[in-house]
């Protein structure tokens, strides 16, 4: 096995990139802010449930560390399909690991190593500072932290073997001729399988004690376990016993959870094993199976594009419609498409559920009107999740196809333009949709509306301009799919500049939005006064927002020149 | 030379198809061209051979405009590489060793959009590209998305793409991989009409069989300098290999000097 993983292991820390070590100091630095930061809100969490009542706190500790788990576990099985699907079926190495006299158990040893690793190194990462928090704020001792090594390790296997068996179930029995297609499929169905887990557990119920009949019926409902014959709640049970959350520490608990732990470790392991021995070598010989003839005729979206893109200077256009096509006809991203409508769905829902009627009066004016501007930022937030998932990796994504539009008489500044113009129309419309269906839901003042529509079109410019600018800035023409490029430095870095540029802008709009409400409050309405002061700040916004889209395009052209003087 | 233009347009200097001078470009502190100095006129089919490493596809890649050099000069189309890159890609038809195409659009539309990248109506496209679209083969699978190509396939299409805006100088590395011989005679039948029309084609390969049979002119690399350039009559005289063939030549000019040879040099 460690032959096999070799090359893998060897290629650690030698990126030879330039800037390369700069990155990772960067990486790490961010990293341990993050991991400083959630350490500290969630050991304030846990310390609040603490001292609110003793044993509902621990009760509340107790629940919320097994939906954790629970999520924890359903990303890990996700992230490990999704690895085990590449790195069993497309890995560039795999036509020379399958043709050399290796034995399918060793391959199979690897590929679960593999597997388990890439899947999971960064969902660790994330919880560590949770489980640390968990350790501190209840005092556990050597004993949690070994249980909990055991139990991590437990269910990252599980879910590595599980992602493995269903990669290799799917690639055998699938109509879908190549395994890349069933990437769309799999996250689709995990997205509607986590909204409808999600939906199921309802967590705002927790969190209103007063819709419970009595205290007793809410205790209950809290001690209920969740989804108990899952791997999730075997591995919470025994860090909770183990830290004192239960009422009385029950040692045959702990022990039957271990058992069940371990014991549906080796089942899924072996079992996994035993299909991949029989089932592997005929899948993969599938997933090489090409494509049928396809053609493909004009669509009406071919036409709607071209004819949206047709203000635009010729060659612009014929980037943004051969982008808008190659995006379309790729099924691996219908799937996130959907996730869009869902997220955007879910996210409607939640204002809708909100109870902002229950003081009436001034106040539901005044929370209503508060939300829709807090709305600017939330959106701001989803369009910079939209820019960085689409938009941040579109440069990197030309790769090797790179020759076709450098080799023209393009230069890097309209290449640059017509990915920026081909994100921004797109995410802006999206962007807007959700401002005007919230505030509609909502049911804000016209002029918080109005306010929020221009708000929103301006951090959408900045936000894309960001993501393309970063982008060039910072390319990786070699990544195999876009998550690299958002997963690494150019996606950290994005997503921070955008959460400062949303947070700027929203500080700046607050003093005029406070001075409206506080007119409209005291029944002024809104006067010239009132409306200048918007108008004010929103133009400090349409600044910033212009000078942050200038500035990175500017820093995304020139980076990419100097990569072409520096043949990097 | 005669040289035209204003001082604020591009000026054009006319006469060579290709003119290197003292070209280098180093990566750090590997030089992969030297001092590199090349005169390909127009009407030529000119092979660029070398062994590999040394330094073919870095000429190619400064002469597209894919690279700057670190020193040198190089004129394509009588322009100026590095001042007028825009004017030099308007002027040559360019397809690279690995040809990487858009899988998710139909070759016509491939086709289409390298036509608007060079500012081509449709009609343009469909007459400066289609005949050789036949030519090759490709009308039945012209409306069929790229990912059903196979590699030779690919090359035809690109091949077709880099003649849409009939450039004045083909630029194309190891255009013969991948092609069946049918596809491999045409398109060597291709470029010599090509050249016979009075331009140019500057040719990158390791098939010697080809260079031999196309190419007026020769210039062998190695390790970042032109170790000869002319004929092949005047190659096989420098290799003192009369009447050989020029796999025979080649080797004899690339082959690595004898201790004895290092020891001279030294």
């Amino acid at each position: 096995m460690s032959t096999l993983l070799l090359p893998r292991i060897k290629s650690i820390g030698r990126d030879r990139r330039p800037g390369a070590q700069r990155r990772v100091v960067a990486l790490l630095a961010l990293g341990g802010l993050f991991w400083i930061g959630a350490y500290a809100a969630f050991a304030r969490i846990l310390r609040h449930f603490s001292t609110v009542d003793p044993d509902l706190g621990s009760l509340l500790a107790s629940k919320l560390l097994s939906i954790l788990f629970l999520l924890w576990l359903a990303f890990l099985v996700f992230s490990s399909l999704l690895t085990a699907l590449g790195q069993c079926f497309l890995a560039r190495d795999l036509p020379l690991w399958l043709s050399s006299p290796i034995p399918l158990r060793r391959l199979f040893r690897a590929k679960l190593a593999e597997v388990a690793t890439i899947a999971s190194w960064t969902g660790i990462f994330l919880a560590l500072p949770v489980w640390v928090a968990y350790g501190i704020v209840f005092e556990g001792g050597p004993a949690y932290y070994a249980l909990l090594v055991l139990t991590v390790v437990c269910c990252v296997t599980i879910a590595a073997a599980t992602g493995m068996l269903v990669a290799v179930a799917l690639v055998n029995l699938f109509p879908a001729r190549r395994a890349r297609d069933l990437l769309s499929l799999v996250a689709l169905a995990f997205l509607v399988g986590m909204a409808i887990m999600l939906r199921m557990l309802r967590p705002e119920e927790f969190v209103r004690p007063e819709d419970f009949g009595t205290w007793a019926e809410y205790l209950v409902t809290l001690a209920d376990p969740t989804l108990p014959w899952l791997p999730s709640y075997w591995a919470s049970r025994i860090l909770s016993e183990i830290l004192g959350l239960t009422a009385t520490f029950n040692e045959d608990a702990v022990l039957r959870a271990l058992g069940l732990l371990v014991g549906a470790t080796l089942a899924t392991v072996g079992g996994t094993a035993a299909v991949f021995r029989t089932m592997y070598r005929t899948g993969y010989s599938k997933s090489q199976e090409g494509h049928r003839a396809r053609w493909t005729r004009p669509a009406w979206w071919h036409g709607a594009i071209t004819f949206a893109a047709l203000p635009f200077p010729q060659r612009i256009r014929a980037i943004i419609v051969k982008d808008a096509a190659t995006f379309f006809r790729d099924p691996s991203q219908w799937a996130q498409i959907f996730l869009l409508v869902a997220v955007v769905a879910m996210y409607l829902y939640n204002f809708q559920v909100l109870r902002l009627d229950v003081t009436g009066g001034g106040v539901g004016f005044f929370m209503r009107n508060l939300l829709g501007f807090l709305n600017i930022a939330l959106v701001g937030f989803v369009v910079a999740a939209l820019a960085a998932r689409f938009i941040l990796p579109g440069l990197s994504m030309e790769g090797s196809t790179m020759w076709v539009l450098r080799a023209s008489p393009l230069s890097w500044s309209e290449i640059l333009w017509a990915k920026f113009w081909g994100g921004f129309l797109p995410v802006a419309v999206v962007a807007e949709m959700v401002v005007l269906l919230s505030n509609a839901v909502l049911h804000t003042s016209w002029s918080m509306s109005i306010l929020a529509v221009v708000a929103v079109l301006c951090l959408s410019a900045a936000i894309v301009g960001l993501a393309v600018g970063l982008g060039a800035a910072h390319p990786r023409f070699d990544a195999a799919d876009g998550a690299q490029v958002t997963s690494g430095y150019a996606g950290l870095l994005f997503m921070i500049l955008s959460a400062l540029l949303v947070f700027l802008s929203v500080t700046v709009l607050a003093w005029p939005v406070y001075h409206s409400f506080r007119a409209a409050w005291l029944g002024w309405g809104s006067g010239a006064a009132e409306i200048a002061g918007m108008a004010a700040g929103l133009m400090a916004v349409g600044g910033l927002c212009l000078i942050a889209l200038l500035a990175a395009m500017q820093s995304g052209t020139r980076r990419l020149q100097a990569l072409e003087s520096t043949g990097g | 030379m005669q040289r035209t233009g204003t001082k604020s347009s591009p000026s054009r200097i006319d006469v060579s198809a290709i003119v290197c001078t003292g070209l280098r470009r180093a990566f750090g502190r590997h030089v992969a061209l030297d001092g590199i100095t090349l005169d390909v006129r127009p009407g030529e089919l000119y092979g660029f051979l070398g062994p590999n490493g040394a330094g073919k596809t870095t000429t190619i890649r400064i002469l597209t405009g894919l690279l700057l050099p670190s020193s040198g000069s190089a004129l394509v189309a009588g322009y100026d590489v590095v001042r007028d890159p825009f004017e030099v890609k308007r002027r040559i038809g360019y397809v690279p060793d690995r040809v990487f195409l858009y899988e998710k659009l139909t070759g016509a539309e491939f086709l289409d959009f390298v036509g608007d990248l060079y500012g081509l109506g449709r009609r343009r496209v469909r007459e400066s590209a289609y005949p050789y679209v036949e030519r090759f083969d490709l009308g039945p699978w012209i409306h069929e998305l790229i990912e059903a190509y196979s590699h030779g396939m690919r090359q035809k299409l690109a091949l077709a793409a880099a003649l849409l805006h009939e450039p004045e100088v083909l630029i194309l590395d190891e255009p013969m991989v991948g092609l069946d011989p049918r596809s491999a005679r045409d398109v060597k039948k291709l470029l010599q009409e090509f050249a016979a029309d009075g331009r140019t084609v500057f040719l990158s390969t390791h098939t010697l069989e080809v260079v031999e049979a196309l190419c007026s002119r020769v210039a062998i690399i190695q390790a970042g300098r032109i170790l000869t350039q002319g004929t092949l009559d005047d190659l096989r005289r420098e290799a003192r290999h009369d009447g050989g063939s020029l796999e025979a030549v080649f080797l004899r000019l690339t082959e690595p000097p004898t201790g004895l040879e290092r020891a001279a040099l030294a």
